[in-house]
């Protein structure tokens, strides 16, 4: 397995794209704009 | 004058004018819509002021008795009604969702000069002429039945909706006057301004078309949500409450992009349906192209699609758990699962089209090993996505279990499980796509392998977390968050799709093309699929479309006008299928006849001897 | 050696049909219903067609030995054993079918009934779409009280209710195994985590009687305890239901 060309940029790219996700939905299921679309 | 820089002028000033016209376009519809809000507001002051005078110029919903439902001929009423509007509902939903890729086809071939968009495009529009008339016909039709045979309730919906039943009728004038131009005037708006105007002219059919669909979807949504009245079922003047009411955008949205899905179904079928009956090479490769086309079309539509849905029935719920509980708990829950069964078909059927459609080239098989772990994750995904809440248990298993819930299966049938797994479903037929993309491709930049890692790293994340929001919000928290959930969720759908194809093209830039495309090498058996989505889509709407509107049950308007007529009855799901599905028998007999005659105008017989030389 | 494709596709199917039953009924401990299974493998037969076929070669060698089996004049034999015992296995499988057995027929139960609009509770029209648990509210502005109430509701629980739905609230009380259909599972995240408060209060106040058409055969054997309760007691015992399971009424408020 190429360690460097391959496996170092998925585990790095992995490791962002998670903590990413995670804000992200932090941020959406906070956020009052959610009421835009279930208001009731 | 001539020169690049006058032709880049002169093509600024084109867009220009087609933004004006389009700008012009919309400007027109809002003013129309709220052109009901001003004659609501007239109204409303006419009634102000007529209330002094006497009472208010509109009665209360008519309390109807079964002698007030004419009895014609021995025809079962509801039956009628119920088919004709089906049909109407089919060809509609197809004529009006042609126009709006045929619009967007005829653009690309524009911007590209590709002369075989614009004839895949024309071709598109002839096989919707026909249908045209038919929707014409059909909705004829369905007015006739629904006055001879409900004509309190027509009586009563035409109180509220007069204006926008006038408005609909010079509408569809116009979306004639535009199709008829658009149609015939294909050959002769060619080349420089003419072109522009032709499109113009495509985007014009295209408003208008989406305006009627609006305002029909008002008079329907009305009958589940009314509004503008008031308990007794009193009309206060305002129209555009009436319109604008509860479950009106839900359901035009979810119409919208069905019906581009269905459309491009239906020609995805009727390419199938060249492909299959060609005699030639080049035919076979023609079709091969537009059944592709019609198929991403299809595909592009549907993947948006379970997210309109589940927008609307969470809306339904919102809107009343009556309906909610009839609609997704109750009686009608049978007929969702048959519905899982047939979404899943389309997802499945596309990813075949998709697999087979490799082989038109010869880079494929770097990629075709991968298909089976993507079939194992769809089928795997689909049967969560169909696993019913209420299992069908025999006795002995129910006495196995202790009780009609299952412990590991039970979980899997509420929605959380199921927006997770059709939203993996979704990302893997994104994926099917992506090597299908990919398969006659080679990447020429240096850090590919870095850019495939991030590739899997951002499927990865994504999928990690579409489970972990369904699965932590679907099972840990209460309803709010269960369905707000499914927003971030369909959101990194999105982004997945969006991030990986970016991604993808930055790889690619500069790569190199393994060898030419083989369009028309694909098995017979992919067509057959392409026949399998328009069969399953046209079945799939029957059969909800149903539900849509029975989920009313005993009312014609829910809570304020009752539905006193001896069909006033749920019926049997068994028989409401039948019916439907006869519904659906009719309407392909009707649209291969629409492929038919769509051919027969190029056939030519020369009779020889027959006429005077 | 290579396995001939068709012989994987007959493996593949049979590895997934056993792998089912091994892990619901021997690892799991919870049966697979038949009519689910049918349902799953239709599907997975329709995912296996699918990878066997996309491609025009492998497809070739998935049915050559069946093409053979027609066609080919050496296998003769074969070919007479296999039409005279595929028409012998279809017909035992139509009779064993058809063969009328003990097994009472299927019953389709819906178990949540749609609620109608408005219901006739203790003397009152009330209007299920709008009604609320009077002591919900009290779950924020005074938790102490909260507490309290549904003490309360788990006494009118456990005096009442837990013969039949079970001390832990799974439907497993000691009367449930006489009872068809069994009491309601309430830990389970289909039933009351998918319903509002005023559902339960129809539920509870109207029993088995009270079931709409629907619900047909009407064969639930709850009491009707508008006739046993007071309205405080319902509206606290529910309380209590979703104290316990720790799921929560469906509802529009985040919290």
């Amino acid at each position: 397995m190429d360690i460097k060309g391959y496996l170092l940029p998925f585990a790095g790219a992995l490791a962002v794209f998670l903590v990413a996700f995670l804000l992200f939905d932090m941020a959406i299921m906070n956020m009052q704009g959610l009421s835009l679309i279930f208001y009731k | 004058m001539n020169g690049p820089r006058s032709r880049k002028t002169g093509r600024t000033v084109k867009t220009g004018l087609l933004l004006v016209t389009f700008g012009f376009v919309v400007a027109l519809v809002a003013f129309a819509l709220s052109g009901f809000d001003q004659l609501g507001a007239i109204a409303a002051e006419q009634e102000v002021a007529a209330d002094a005078a006497a009472a208010s110029p509109y009665g209360p919903a008519p309390k109807l008795t079964a002698a007030d439902y004419p009895s014609i001929a021995g025809i079962n009423s509801r039956v009628a009604v119920w088919i004709f509007a089906q049909l109407h509902l089919w060809f509609a939903a197809f004529v009006l969702a042609v126009p709006i890729f045929v619009f967007i086809i005829e653009a690309i071939g524009m911007r590209t000069r590709d002369k075989r968009y614009d004839d895949m495009a024309y071709e598109f529009i002839k096989v919707s002429i026909t249908a045209y008339s038919l929707t014409a016909v059909l909705g004829g039709a369905l007015l006739f039945s629904l006055i001879l045979f409900y004509p309190h309730l027509f009586t009563y919906l035409s109180t509220i909706f007069k204006e926008s039943m006038i408005y609909y009728a010079l509408l569809f004038f116009a979306e004639s006057a535009a199709l008829y131009i658009y149609y015939y005037g294909w050959h002769w708006l060619q080349g420089g301004f003419k072109k522009w105007v032709h499109l113009t002219l495509g985007l014009v059919l295209n408003a208008v078309g989406t305006t009627l669909m609006l305002l029909a979807n008002s008079w329907l949504t009305f009958m589940m949500s009314p509004a503008g009245v008031d308990a007794a079922g009193v009309f206060s003047g305002d129209a555009w409450a009436a319109i604008h009411n509860f479950l009106w955008n839900p359901i035009n949205i979810h119409r919208f992009v069905a019906n581009i899905a269905y459309g491009g179904s239906i020609v995805g079928a009727y390419a199938a349906f060249k492909f299959l009956t060609a005699t030639t090479k080049q035919e076979r490769a023609h079709y091969d192209w537009m059944g592709y086309n019609a198929n991403f079309i299809a595909i592009c539509a549907l993947l948006p699609l379970p997210f309109a849905g589940y927008y609307l029935a969470a809306e339904i719920y919102a809107y009343s758990q009556q309906m909610g509980i009839t609609l997704m708990g109750g009686i009608f829950a049978w007929l969702f699962i048959i519905q899982a069964v047939l979404i899943g078909t389309l997802f499945l059927s596309a990813n075949y089209y998709l697999w087979c459609g490799m082989g038109r080239s010869d880079g494929a098989k770097r990629y075709t090993k991968y298909i089976k772990y993507i079939a194992i994750v769809l089928v795997g995904a689909f049967l969560v996505w169909f696993t019913p809440h209420t299992l069908v248990l025999t006795n002995e298993e129910l006495k196995a279990l202790g009780g009609p819930y299952h412990k590991y299966l039970g979980p899997l049938g509420i929605m959380p499980a199921k927006n997770t797994a059709v939203n993996v479903m979704i990302i893997f037929t994104a994926l099917s796509f992506m090597f299908y993309r990919r398969a006659n491709k080679i990447a020429t930049v240096s850090w590919v392998n870095a850019g495939n890692a991030i590739q899997v790293a951002l499927y990865t994340a994504g999928i990690a977390n579409i489970l972990f929001l369904g699965i932590y919000h679907g099972y840990f928290t209460n309803t709010v968050y269960k369905v707000a959930a499914s927003i971030p969720q369909v959101l990194t759908t999105l982004i997945v799709i969006v991030g990986s194809i970016t991604l993808d093209s930055f790889i690619y830039r500069g790569g190199k093309q393994v060898g030419p495309l083989h369009w028309g090498r694909i098995p017979g058996r992919a067509q057959y699929a392409l026949f399998l989505l328009a069969v399953s889509f046209t079945w799939l709407m029957g059969l909800m479309g149903y539900i849509r509107s029975g989920i009313r049950q005993h009312w014609h308007v829910v809570d304020i006008m009752r539905d006193a007529s001896p069909d006033a009855f749920t019926p049997t799901l068994g028989y409401a299928a039948n019916v439907v599905s006869v519904a659906a028998i009719i309407f392909m007999a009707m649209v291969i006849f629409v492929f038919w005659i769509a051919q027969v105008s190029g056939n030519k017989t020369l009779p020889a001897g027959y006429w005077k030389e | 050696m290579k396995i001939p494709r068709l012989l994987q596709a007959v493996l593949v199917l049979a590895g997934v049909y056993y792998g089912f039953i091994i892990v619901f009924d021997i690892l799991l401990d919870a049966v697979i219903p038949s009519s689910l299974l049918a349902m799953y493998m239709f599907f997975v037969v329709a995912g296996v067609f699918m990878v066997f076929t996309y491609d025009e070669d492998q497809t070739r060698e998935l049915v050559a030995p069946i093409k053979a089996l027609v066609e080919d004049p050496s296998k003769r034999i074969w070919r007479n054993i296999v039409f005279a015992v595929v028409p012998l296995v279809a017909g035992a499988g139509a009779y064993m079918q058809m063969q009328p057995s003990f097994e009472a027929p299927l019953e389709l139960r819906t178990i949540h009934p749609a609620p109608p609009t408005t219901a006739k509770i203790f003397g009152k029209r009330v209007n299920l779409l709008k009604l609320e648990n009077p002591y919900r509210k009290f779950e924020k502005e005074d938790p102490e009280k909260f507490r309290e109430l549904v003490e309360e509701g788990a006494i009118v629980y456990i005096q009442n209710c837990q013969y039949c739905h079970g001390d832990k609230l799974d439907g497993k009380g000691p009367y449930a195994a006489g009872l068809n259909p069994t009491p309601l599972n309430f830990q389970d995240v289909g039933t009351i985590a998918q319903l509002q408060e005023s559902y339960l209060f129809w539920r509870i106040a109207t029993g088995g009687p009270g079931l709409p058409k629907e619900a047909a055969p009407w064969i639930s054997s709850m009491p009707v305890w508008q006739d046993f309760l007071k309205e405080d007691e319902i509206w606290k015992v529910i309380l209590y239901l979703y104290d316990y399971t720790g799921h929560h009424p469906r509802s529009w408020e985040s919290e």
